[in-house]
């Protein structure tokens, strides 16, 4: 018996990665903050740690934009500040299912912009990340993996928690 | 992407540009044919093993959609089979009258709905609606399908006693052809691409039709601006919150209970508050209210002025919260609505004879959607 199959055609074209930096030294880090709870605590303090260690500088913090939040990619001109102003950037946090789902979307369009990106999950979305990246268009998305959960948990762990991680972050961005 | 007319505006605000490039990608264009299979029995019980082993399927048994099957459908419909309806995430799936009706056969639906289950996932397809965020989040949001008009006759839609469930096919398989195709189509499944921690039994099927006849205020879809012989409206909710008084004379009493279940805690509206509710009046209450002369904006009025909780409430809970700016100045011991403005609050009139109403609140970050219906 002959019987079609039910999911048909899909439409993402494939994005390719932004090629790592040679060194961070002298380059411009950018935040893209979600406010997801901790998510501006992890973020930041990766972000300064990283500029501390390498010779970049923090050039931008910044959140989604007037009527953003963790369930909608950024605006248009949060987007381009980060394009402007930046030379890599830290995305997140994606520890639920929207917000990792556009978390991912901000870090795909960045790379799409020339822009190499990080984006932070947990060890509960990892997964999760992987499939949407992968879905997306970008399987090898760089992604870094924190402790589960951030939200609730005490901001000077959670600082703990981003100053292990910062030697990764290195590695995926150089 | 096109726009039929007298439907909800273009999606504005946070990325609206990005949505409506990523989400009108090859609308218009034209899909290839769906791929053919071959299973080797016709045996429900085998066949819906057969298509669970390829990861489709609904955990209900199933429908075999042979090319004879889906034709019937199709001949329900007008345009091309192929034509792409839309881009349904997370799996970016491009949604065509095909897939609708593949799905519509694997659910067990009447041909006659078609013209509605092809309007909803035009409808799906909305930037607004943000199927992205819908079908990925933890949250138990599933998409409530709303039939209007000309359409609930001619599909054979339950608009009275028990229109959420059980007893009626179309209210039954339509709801369950929807979320074939988020399975399907748009790759909602649990764990790959839908993370709601519970779900919700609203995903197996979530369809009603408004009892037209029985409001007050005439059709929703015109209040809307929808003047259509038939129309639909897909709104991204909670399972409905039930609301009783069998007493109340006046609408005060009535829109206060709705009002209370409205304004709980838990609910994503108490921390993104731009949220709608769909307030779906049961006839009774409705005649009540309209009998002390309340137009349905009055009643929408009321409940945004009545749903609140004190802000200092709302700051304690939510460190984190995504208000309008202007909320952030409210001094703790002042009232808060659960939803940015009136308009927010929909109202409608569904079900049947009996003294109970319900409230669905939205997932938050959602706009809901009505159509006309074409096929």
């Amino acid at each position: 018996m002959l019987v079609y199959a039910p999911d048909g055609d899909v439409g993402p074209e494939p994005v390719a990665r932004t090629p790592a930096r040679p060194a961070l030294a002298g380059l411009r880090i950018g935040v893209l903050d979600n406010g997801k709870p901790n998510a501006d605590v992890l973020l930041t303090r990766v972000a300064e740690q990283l500029a501390a260690r390498t010779g970049a500088a923090v050039t931008l913090v910044t959140e989604k934009g007037p009527g953003g939040n963790a369930a909608t990619p950024c605006t248009p001109e949060v987007f381009e500040r980060l394009t402007e102003c930046c030379d890599v950037v830290l995305t997140g946090s994606a520890d639920c299912g929207s917000c990792t789902s556009w978390s991912v979307h901000d870090t795909i369009q960045l790379e799409r912009a020339g822009i190499p990106a990080v984006v932070a999950t947990t060890t509960h979305f990892v997964d999760l990340t992987r499939r949407v990246a992968a879905g997306f268009g970008l399987p090898d998305a760089r992604i870094v993996v924190f402790p589960h959960p951030l939200g609730g948990t005490e901001p000077d762990t959670i600082r703990g928690w981003a100053d292990a991680a910062v030697t990764e972050v290195v590695g995926l961005l150089t | 992407m096109s726009t039929p007319s007298g439907q909800t505006a273009p999606p504005t605000g946070a990325g609206a540009d990005v949505l409506l490039q990523e989400f009108g990608r090859g609308v218009g264009s034209r899909a290839p044919e769906p791929d053919l299979l071959e299973i080797g029995s016709d045996d429900v019980a085998a066949f819906t093993d057969a298509y669970a082993a390829h990861g489709w399927g609904d955990g209900l048994p199933l429908v075999a959609p042979t090319p004879r099957r889906v034709d019937a459908m199709l001949a329900h419909t007008t345009g091309d089979p192929d034509e792409v309806l839309g881009i349904l995430p997370p799996r970016f799936g491009r949604v065509t009258r095909r897939l609708v009706a593949i799905n519509a056969v694997l659910a067990g639906c009447a041909p006659e709905v078609m013209p509605v289950l092809v309007t909803a996932a035009r409808a799906l397809a909305r930037p607004e609606l943000n199927l992205r965020g819908v079908n990925a989040t933890t949250h138990p949001v599933a998409p409530l399908l709303i039939v209007h008009g000309d359409a609930v006759a001619e599909g054979g839609f339950n608009a009275g006693i028990g229109a959420f469930g059980p007893g009626n096919r179309a209210n039954a398989t339509v709801g369950r052809a929807v979320r074939l195709l988020l399975l399907h189509v748009g790759g909602a499944r649990p764990g790959d691409g839908d993370a709601a921690q519970h779900g919700q039994p609203s995903k197996y099927a979530y369809c009603i039709a408004e009892n037209t006849a029985a409001s007050p205020w005439g059709a929703y879809p015109r209040a809307r601006g929808v003047d259509a012989p038939s129309a639909i409206t897909v709104h991204c909710g909670e399972n409905p919150h039930n609301v009783h008084d069998m007493e109340a004379s006046t609408p005060g009493p009535i829109l206060d209970k709705c009002a209370s279940a409205m304004a709980t805690l838990g609910q994503n509206n108490a921390c993104i508050a731009q949220g709608e509710y769909f307030v779906l009046l049961g006839p009774e209450h409705a005649a009540t209210i309209a009998a002390a002369g309340w137009s349905r904006r009055d009643v929408s009025l009321y409940l945004f002025e009545r749903a609140r909780l004190p802000a200092g409430l709302l700051r304690r809970h939510f460190g984190s919260r995504a208000w309008m700016p202007w909320m952030e100045a409210v001094p703790d011991d002042q009232m808060l609505p659960m939803t940015g403005r009136s308009e927010n609050v929909r109202v409608l009139v569904a079900g049947g004879p009996g003294k109970h109403s319900c409230v669905v609140p939205s997932w938050g970050m959602t706009t809901s959607v009505t159509l006309p219906v074409e096929g």
